[in-house]
């Protein structure tokens, strides 16, 4: 036998039996799964099928029910000792899940074990099946993985804001030495189980804490759970000399509703960076069109970043279309005034406004259409 | 002469058995890995994550140049994606069909000023627009082509505001829970993960497969040329790029779908237009700024399939794709040339770039070598005609077993196929390599030449025939479209 022939014999074998294998093993899963789907038991179950049917989150739900519930009566000691074996690796994390599924009182304490596995991506698996137990035993796991930095806060987060925190729990990620764990309990407090005035006070003090992460989360929770009275700190932070703070103070206040301070967010529309123009933009419109008296002004600012965000304001609060319709009416008075702004805001926006104010102008309905476009055009003659 | 061939011979038979031996080595680390993943996806309830309006947000950036045939449903399935914030920036590059008018009355379009940022853009004056009925759209239109995929992306970058991007293709159709997958990685360990990919399908017509597709259709495209390419992606992505992953030289970030920190983009100063194909270049610039840099950071790949993208349906159009491939792969190699074997550039420098310089930028030449000196061989007799035969029942029985195993990978993770398309899949691994190999072998040769030659055109495929645009879904065939312009997105 030539080494061609060996060779071709080894890798032809190896072929056939790979396929056969992968298809012989298809059709018995697909057979399983149809036995199972019928109600049949008696099926000796592979920890495979077991996983994928009962444990993973994106099986057949009524299938994965059955299956857990099918699991339980017949091995709860087996995937329990499964669970608390740390030698099993994601077999443990899978036992763990279904014993969750099933309610089984012991996971928690699986879990919280789990959680101090060397291997990182098990401990952000084990957060996610606690993330399905709303306890106050697991919340405290998670702020404790939290505080411990088990677990990162972008995995935790957008966890534990979905509760309603303990605030003795949340206590010891304010008092923790590191900046970013206290960062993160500041924006946890705005889901703290304190009273408003409390968790207020707790955060107004944060927002004069010499971390501008701290500051900035303690704007973002004032956002939330802030009154009236955080809004002269909010307005205080718009001149904050770290950027993010300043775009989150604006954020805040947006969020409060606060239109008297629309002028202190319009100044912001002239920073040199971008994102905290784009903030202050958004948070303009956000508070609508109740802002318009403190934002005009800002068409006659020095800055050119000013003058064109404060156009394009303007026109997502809708005033353009406004204005269109309002220099086609009979009144000359509100004729006149509304196309002298209209060529006021067209100078401070540039020519990206004068187009979009073009279009805007072929878009009105019906017969306004061809009305305005001469409107334009004959505003855009006198810019 | 006859000392010569043979030993011409003996160096592409080496040749041959060392990349065979390379991708028996990545497959096994493929299965690790891809097992590692699988246990993970069940385990984890991703879905208690991401329903929180704490979640990083994500720009989804998504340049377009005469897709009139593809874009409502490419741009239906990313505002469709299951994302608790994500924005899609869709820059309209010149298009000269009806691309623009298309979404204007899909999407419902207005006309809107925006002040972007300028940082890659600066001097462009495109016109912007954003959907009356969804928001998050934003439609930037350049009237002129930029020449290049990567300026209609910098352009994008330039209107995102959110601080991680993910560029997508306008031809491909995105899963719904895509971003979910590919953020999820993301979360786990923001601090070191900069990028992530994940696993692309082809179809010659991927409406067909998209999520709202009727299920009961097959997993892949069992159409001649769609079977064979969903071989290979397969193959590109589950017994390669996993390995890539879990190796630390993840080379190839998919043009189809690349999510990226911003500020890693900006740091290495956005796409760069200078290349036939901007998904590899920036790959390898991160890896080489972040190296040097001595920073700590992981680029991913994933093994869940995101979205499906089009495939040529003809040998035509397949070979002009392959030969720009070709193309970027030998500029890209060329240019990071400096990082082969360096060890300042660790895994990548020691093990990935040479790795890629022996698979991909060199394999055409050894194709062409090792078929003119066996055929030489044979015909002058110091090749026998059976051994010949033995010889090519070898290579692709090899071939078809990686073929086989990519397949495995993905059906013991998600269970998809119909049997009858896995036995198919399965028989088409051996007659690949007559079948297949040729055209691909055809189309690297023509894209090396096209670089020694510093060519620079896109060479993007025409869309394969449908009906009439505007929709979503699967529909008739029909007359071809007219002829798509030489440049830019494909």
């Amino acid at each position: 036998m030539t080494p061609y022939v060996l060779a071709f014999l080894v890798v032809f074998s190896a072929w056939l039996g790979l396929s056969a294998w992968m298809i012989v093993d298809r059709a018995a899963h697909d057979r399983l799964v149809a036995d199972l789907r019928r109600g049949a038991r008696g099926h000796r179950l592979r920890w495979g099928t077991v996983a994928k049917l009962a444990a993973d989150a994106a099986s057949d739900p009524e299938l994965s029910r059955a299956l857990v519930r099918y699991v339980m009566d017949t091995d709860e000691r087996g995937v329990a000792a499964t669970a608390r074996d740390p030698r099993e690796g994601w077999r443990a994390v899978e036992a763990v899940r279904i014993l969750a599924r099933a309610g089984h009182r012991e996971c928690v304490s699986d879990l919280e074990r789990m959680l101090r596995l060397g291997d990182e991506e098990m401990r952000a698996a084990a957060v996610t099946v606690l993330a399905e137990i709303d306890d106050e035993r697991s919340t405290a796991l998670l702020i404790e993985a939290l505080r411990s930095g088990r677990c990162p806060a972008s995995w935790a987060v957008p966890i534990l804001e979905r509760r309603s925190l303990p605030a003795r729990l949340l206590q010891p990620l304010l008092d923790d030495p590191s900046l970013g764990v206290r960062a993160v309990g500041t924006r946890l407090l705005a889901r703290s189980d304190a009273a408003d005035a409390t968790v207020e006070r707790m955060l107004l003090r944060l927002c004069r804490d010499r971390d501008a992460d701290v500051r900035a989360a303690a704007c973002r929770a004032l956002g939330e759970r802030g009154s009236a009275k955080a809004v002269r700190h909010l307005e205080s932070l718009l001149d904050d000399p770290v950027w993010f703070v300043r775009i989150r103070a604006a954020r805040a206040l947006g969020q409060l509703g606060s239109v008297a301070s629309a002028a202190g967010i319009a100044r912001l529309l002239a920073s040199r960076t971008w994102w905290v123009r784009q903030a202050a933009k958004e948070t303009l419109v956000d508070l609508g069109p109740a802002v318009l008296p403190q934002l005009l002004p800002m068409l006659d600012h020095a800055d050119a970043f000013a003058r064109n965000s404060c156009a394009e304001v303007l026109q997502n609060l809708g005033l353009i279309d406004q204005l269109l319709v309002d220099s086609d009416t009979a009144d000359p008075a509100t004729r006149a005034a509304s196309r002298a702004l209209l060529d006021k805001i067209v100078a401070a926006g540039g020519s990206r406004v004068e187009s979009a104010v073009g279009a805007g102008a072929g878009t009105l309905a019906g017969g306004v259409e061809a009305a305005g476009r001469r409107r334009v055009a004959s505003t855009f003659e006198a810019a | 002469m006859t000392q010569t061939l043979h030993w011409l011979v003996v160096f592409c038979l080496s040749y041959l058995a060392v990349v065979f031996v390379c991708d028996v080595a990545l497959l096994a680390v493929s299965a690790l890995e891809n097992g590692r993943r699988v246990r993970q996806r069940r385990a984890e309830s991703l879905d208690a994550l991401f329903v929180s309006g704490e979640v990083l947000p994500v720009s989804v950036i998504v340049p377009v140049y005469n897709e009139e045939a593809v874009v409502v449903p490419v741009v239906r399935s990313l505002l469709g994606l299951d994302y608790p914030q994500h924005e899609v920036i869709l820059v309209n590059d010149g298009s000269t069909d009806g691309t623009l008018a298309l979404l204007e009355r899909e999407f419902a379009l207005e006309r809107r000023a925006m002040f972007s940022q300028q940082a890659f853009s600066r001097g462009d004056d495109p016109v912007t627009y954003r959907s009356r009925t969804d928001p998050r759209l934003v439609v930037v239109d350049s009237p002129v082509n930029g020449g290049s995929k990567a300026h209609a992306l910098n352009l994008a970058l330039d209107f995102c505001r959110y601080p991680y991007v993910c560029g997508v293709d306008g031809d491909t159709i995105y899963d719904r829970r895509a971003l979910i997958k590919a953020m999820a990685p993301v979360h786990r360990d923001p601090a070191r993960v900069v990028g992530v990919t994940s696993r692309i399908g082809v179809s010659t017509h991927p409406e067909n497969h998209a999520d709202g597709a009727d299920g009961s259709g097959p997993a892949a495209d069992m159409s001649f040329l769609g079977a064979f390419q969903h071989l290979e992606y397969l193959r590109s992505f589950l017994n390669d790029r996993l390995a890539w992953s879990r190796l630390g030289f993840m080379l190839c970030t998919s043009g189809a779908f690349m999510l990226y920190r911003r500020d890693v983009i900006d740091e290495v100063g956005g796409f760069s237009p200078a290349f036939s194909c901007e998904d590899i270049e920036i790959t390898f610039r991160i890896h080489e700024h972040l190296l040097r840099t001595r920073r700590k950071y992981r680029i991913v790949a994933l093994p869940d399939k995101v979205a499906t993208t089009e495939g040529p349906a003809s040998a035509q159009a397949l070979v002009r794709q392959r030969a720009r491939w070709q193309r970027v792969t030998l500029e890209v190699i060329w240019h990071y040339r400096r990082m082969i074997g360096n060890p300042r550039y660790k895994a990548v420098g020691l093990i990935g770039a040479p790795f890629f310089l022996l698979s991909e930028a060199l394999a055409p030449v050894f194709e062409l070598a090792g078929t003119v000196s066996v055929a030489l061989a044979v015909a002058l007799g110091l090749f026998e005609w059976q051994t010949f035969l033995l010889f090519l029942g070898v290579v692709a029985f090899a071939n078809a077993v990686l073929a086989s195993a990519g397949i495995w990978l993905e059906d013991a993770a998600s269970r998809e196929y119909r049997l009858r398309d896995l036995a198919r899949l399965a028989l088409l691994g051996p007659i690949e390599l007559l079948a297949y190999r040729p055209i691909l072998a055809w189309a690297r040769l023509k894209g090396t030449v096209g670089f020694l030659r510093r060519e620079r055109s896109w060479g993007k495929f025409e869309r394969n025939p449908r009906g009439p645009a505007g929709g979503g879904g699967a529909r008739p065939a029909a007359p071809a479209l007219g002829p798509a312009g030489p440049r830019l997105v494909g």
